[in-house]
């Protein structure tokens, strides 16, 4: 990582640095194979993992006496479109017994897994298990294991996975008015669309992948198409069967 | 859930019935309506009579995308994403915001300009926990404390609209130091509210802390053990109530805070009392960590003196060619620290905030993460509340103090 020279704030710099070395030594020792980079940058010790021994590596910090890494600050995920492997799995583990602090990454996907998968580490902190299924949710990526990797920010039946890099800022498609959802414009727009909700069946398994390209993004299409009768509160009700 | 046709019990069925009603649990909705859930939380409760057999929350009625749309804004803009995620403390969002960015650009604020984010996040901190303790205990039925914490959380907001001009989404804590100096009545303010506020803190004591109703709905209820706490990730008030004693401003202490002297209240059993009794001594201590700061308060510039990251004044943009295009430039374009990533923790009023945010070189954060304390404590709510009365719940949440803008994001 580039321009050191610049590093100041010496009380902003984690304090903690010979556990961190002593952290590294331990991950080498016990995974030879499996320890990629480590990494200090900023005063953070990052070490970079294979994915698939992740959790053996969350067990063995945790489980160690001299570093105790029982408390699990946070993980989440960076996506790197251009890279290969895609995602970057952070995790940042803290002692509450030495007060040392590490971050782990590991780095999944490529083109042939756009949705990777990876260990769990909800059976090492129980904790994890909202963090993941932020990640599911967001990212896509998948934890062998968690005990309920279901959607938690999004709706249940939402298409695609917001936070990455290729999912639009604005969303996908929003005609007005809309309630929120999604709708995709690749498949023609139904006559009673203003009486769609979230939860209209006809919504749910469509064909994604396509649609998340940020070219579906036009701004100007949507004012007209849906207007009409669509949205008219009174107009004669077609779907009451829904 | 379909109700039964009322009929006569037969004769023979009697002795199943024991059984039929051991079995028979009922899933309930509580919320994301809901008084007492602290915004839209929803919980999906099973239910054996009035004992709660199982508890899912379900949250993201709140998810606004701040971590995606913190993307596509320069650093500078980012930061007014920050007051809206715990919208009872924007302050320590802006501060723990900041810091994180100061850590990537490498930069160090003057000496003034942390002495004043001290104060308003300690003044914040105590906004947050009247809030806090007037909302729980309505949910709890004390009715009157809610208008005398009000009644205080105002004089604070008056010092944040003081300085900032705003009530709420203050903005004011951005990185490189502080938006504006502080006004010229800054230290009467809160000198005024410093003096006023220990007799106050005296009469939320006597309303409630040896209250006997108040003791009987709170004292060995929905007890969290100390080490679920830790592996749940719980944080702030809700893990030292458990008895571990981590608090960020002692074991990595941030912005200033190794200077000051303060304690950290433990509880010992891990129940909503001593949750409540740790948010109430926390204020105690935050008033001695802000007489400290208001008594050390040097003078001095409150921003840093690079004009590369934060603005010129204004009377230099309207004489200086150089401050113009400083101006230009950082309004338009802002500032690049350089390719990296820090995770920056501090302790919000809700416990460990975290900023994990990643530099690719650019003027935009590449990837802002919040680790959300509410969101990790949040997690732990089916384990206090499992096993306890379907009243305990709002005491139960009362005493994790979510705020579920922070939750969803």
């Amino acid at each position: 990582m580039a321009d050191e020279q610049r590093m100041g704030a010496p009380e902003l710099a984690t304090p903690m640095n010979p556990l961190a070395e002593a952290t590294v030594a331990l991950v080498r020792d016990r995974f030879p194979d499996g320890v990629l980079e480590a990494i200090e940058h900023r005063g953070e010790m990052t070490i970079v993992v294979r994915p698939e021994i992740i959790a053996e590596v969350c067990r063995t910090l945790r489980d160690d006496d001299s570093l105790a890494y029982n408390f699990l600050a946070d993980i989440t995920a960076v996506d790197w479109p251009e890279r290969d492997p895609r995602y970057d799995v952070v995790y940042h583990l803290l002692s509450l017994a030495t007060y040392a602090v590490v971050r782990l990454k590991v780095r999944v996907g490529d083109e042939d897994t756009p949705d990777p998968e990876i260990p769990t580490v909800t059976t090492v902190w129980p904790g994890a298990n909202w963090f993941e299924r932020e990640i599911y949710d967001l990212f896509g990526i998948r934890f062998a294991g968690h005990p309920d990797l279901t959607r938690i920010m999004m709706p249940e039946d939402w298409v695609g996975h917001p936070l990455r890099k290729d999912y639009p800022l604005t969303g996908i498609h929003l005609p007005e008015p809309h309630w929120g959802g999604q709708v995709l414009l690749d498949q023609p727009l139904p006559a009673d669309m203003g009486r769609q909700t979230l939860r209209t069946p006809d919504r749910t398994g469509m064909p994604a992948a396509d649609n998340l390209k940020a070219d579906n993004l036009k701004e100007d299409q949507d004012q007209d198409q849906p207007s009409g009768n669509a949205n008219a509160p009174d107009a004669p009700a077609q779907n009451d069967a829904r | 859930m379909q109700l039964d046709e009322p009929r006569t019990l037969q004769v023979d069925e009697s002795e199943q019935l024991d059984e039929k009603i051991r079995r028979d649990t009922m899933t309930i909705n509580m919320g994301p309506q809901h008084p007492s859930t602290h915004g839209l939380l929803r919980l999906v409760l099973t239910m054996d009579g009035e004992t709660i057999l199982k508890a899912q929350p379900e949250i993201g009625y709140l998810h606004t995308g701040i971590e995606k749309t913190a993307e596509a804004k320069s650093y500078f803009k980012a930061l007014v994403l920050t007051d809206r995620m715990d919208y009872l403390s924007p302050l320590c969002n802006n501060l723990g915001y900041s810091l994180a960015v100061e850590k990537l650009l490498g930069i160090d604020v003057p000496e003034k300009a942390r002495f004043v984010r001290v104060v308003l996040a300690e003044l914040q901190r105590i906004a947050n926990h009247l809030v806090w303790l007037g909302s729980s205990a309505i949910d709890l039925g004390a009715q009157s404390v809610f208008l005398y914490c009000l009644r205080e959380r105002e004089q604070i907001l008056d010092i944040f609209e003081a300085c900032s001009g705003v009530r709420m989404m203050t903005s004011y804590i951005m990185p490189g130091g502080l938006q504006a100096d502080i006004p010229p009545n800054f230290e009467k303010l809160v000198r005024g509210f410093l003096k006023i506020f220990p007799s106050r803190l005296r009469e939320y004591h006597d309303l409630l802390t040896n209250n006997r109703l108040w003791i009987d709905r709170t004292r060995g209820v929905c007890v969290l053990p100390a080490d679920k706490a830790i592996a749940l990730g719980c944080s702030g008030p809700t893990l030292r109530g458990s008895g571990v004693a981590y608090d960020v401003r002692k074991v990595f202490p941030y912005g200033g805070y190794e200077r000051f002297a303060f304690e950290v209240p433990v509880g010992t059993n891990g129940d909503v009392y001593d949750r409540y009794l740790i948010r109430m001594l926390e204020m105690r201590e935050s008033l001695k960590i802000t007489q400290q700061a208001m008594d050390g308060m040097p003078e001095g510039r409150w921003q840093v003196d690079d004009p590369k990251i934060v603005a010129p004044q204004k009377y230099e943009v309207s004489s200086n060619m150089e401050a113009l295009i400083h101006h230009f430039k950082l309004y338009t374009e802002g500032y690049r620290p350089p390719a990296g990533e820090v995770y920056v923790r501090t302790e919000s009023p809700k416990g460990e905030l975290g900023f994990y945010i990643v530099s690719d070189g650019t003027a935009k954060p590449y990837r802002m993460h919040v680790r959300a304390p509410s969101f990790a404590n949040l997690q732990a709510l089916p384990s206090m509340i499992e096993g306890y009365l379907i009243s305990d719940v709002v005491a139960a949440i009362g005493s994790i103090d979510p705020v579920l803008g922070e939750v969803d994001r």
